[in-house]
């Protein structure tokens, strides 16, 4: 168990640039591959992960490793998930500024924004449909979810909130909610 | 060259007091690096973050163990590494084991779906930025479309696609 938590959070890292947003897409396929957790999990911990101290990469593949494996589950997932960018790091060390201006890592960076947005569509897709589905229980839930999505925008957009002000933001309204619903 | 436990608390410190992660780690970065221990030129903290970003992995791990590396050792550099992660490793164990024993209740249940919903306005948004600043040619739009249709569609393991992305963009990455 612990082993394979391992070798999935290096993979996962390994395939990681761009950091927090880009490993969505891995940890949904890994929640579909292994069960270890479901979509409705996945977004209650990117919540966590957003609102809490520290790199969001590593708290999510702390609360993954803790929920899949216990307790030392965590620290093998944070451990594993970092490895492959600190090789890479101590490997570029020495001579830094040899790889600042190469053409084949400019062509790369370039070519794998339109795959990362692609992949990161189509996991906003699936967490959207599940976010759905919730809200389709009765139709006041709908329009308070229809008001939330606007609410939320509307301090992104105007107010410019940050991401855990707007987390803290919906679970007060949700809160808030309970006493009506 | 400072000592490891030196080191090893100051890279504690940044993780610990970084929200956000990325870019909100440079502000506290800097003031305890550069400015506090003055082991670092602004610069190269700067320098260390941008090369950082291109890699693979978790960028605010990666600009640790970069800056480090350079100035210091290697050791130092995973003693960095392993320190800069330890607050989030500590903090979020405790928050995933009370997330195991906590039983759902009704009010719980509504602010977890306000949560989910504020989670999806944010991906949502940030998406958006991305794809407005990022230029992309027909082919590029091309390849977001394919990748989805594999994804979502025949379930093409994730970071396979990565992977074939790589490649693709080794050959033809000016064009997309």
């Amino acid at each position: 168990m612990m082993i394979e938590l391992f070798v999935r959070f290096f993979l996962i890292g390994a395939f990681t640039i761009g950091g927090g947003l880009a490993t969505i897409p891995h940890l949904i396929e890994l929640s579909q591959v292994t069960g270890w957790f479901d979509e409705k999990f996945l977004m209650t911990m990117i919540a966590i992960s957003e609102s809490t101290p520290g790199p969001i990469g590593i708290n999510m593949a702390t609360v993954v490793g803790v929920k899949s494996a216990g307790l030392f589950g965590g620290l093998v997932a944070s451990v594993a998930v970092s490895l492959a960018g600190i090789g890479v790091m101590l490997l570029i060390a020495p001579s830094l500024t040899k790889y600042r201006n190469n053409i084949l890592l400019k062509r790369v960076l370039k070519g794998l924004r339109p795959a990362m947005i692609g992949l990161i569509l189509s996991s906003a897709f699936i967490l959207w449909s599940r976010t759905f589905w919730d809200l389709m229980f009765s139709p006041i839930l709908l329009g308070y979810g229809l008001l939330l999505i606007i609410l939320s925008w509307v301090g992104l957009e105007f107010f410019k909130l940050k991401s855990f002000q707007i987390i803290v933001l919906c679970a007060l309204c949700g809160w808030g909610l309970s006493f009506i619903l | 060259m400072p000592k490891i436990l030196e080191i090893f608390i100051s890279y504690f410190k940044v993780g610990l007091f970084t929200f956000g992660g990325g870019y909100a780690m440079l502000p506290v970065l800097i003031d305890e690096v550069v400015k506090k221990k003055h082991w670092f030129k602004e610069e190269e903290v700067l320098e260390g973050y941008a090369m950082a970003q291109l890699s693979v992995g978790i960028i605010a791990i990666n600009t640790t163990t970069l800056i480090t590396a350079r100035k210091f050792s290697m050791s130092l550099a995973l003693v960095a590494a392993f320190a800069t992660m330890l607050p989030s490793i500590l903090l979020l164990s405790v928050v995933g084991l009370l997330l195991q024993t906590i039983a759902i209740s009704h009010t719980l249940g509504l602010i977890f779906l306000s949560i989910q919903v504020g989670v999806g306005v944010l991906i949502a948004y940030t998406l958006l930025g991305l794809v407005s600043k990022a230029a992309i040619s027909p082919y590029g739009y091309a390849l977001i479309l394919a990748i989805m249709i594999l994804f979502l569609g025949f379930k093409v393991s994730s970071i396979l696609l990565v992977a074939c992305a790589i490649g693709v963009s080794m050959l033809w990455g000016d064009h997309l």
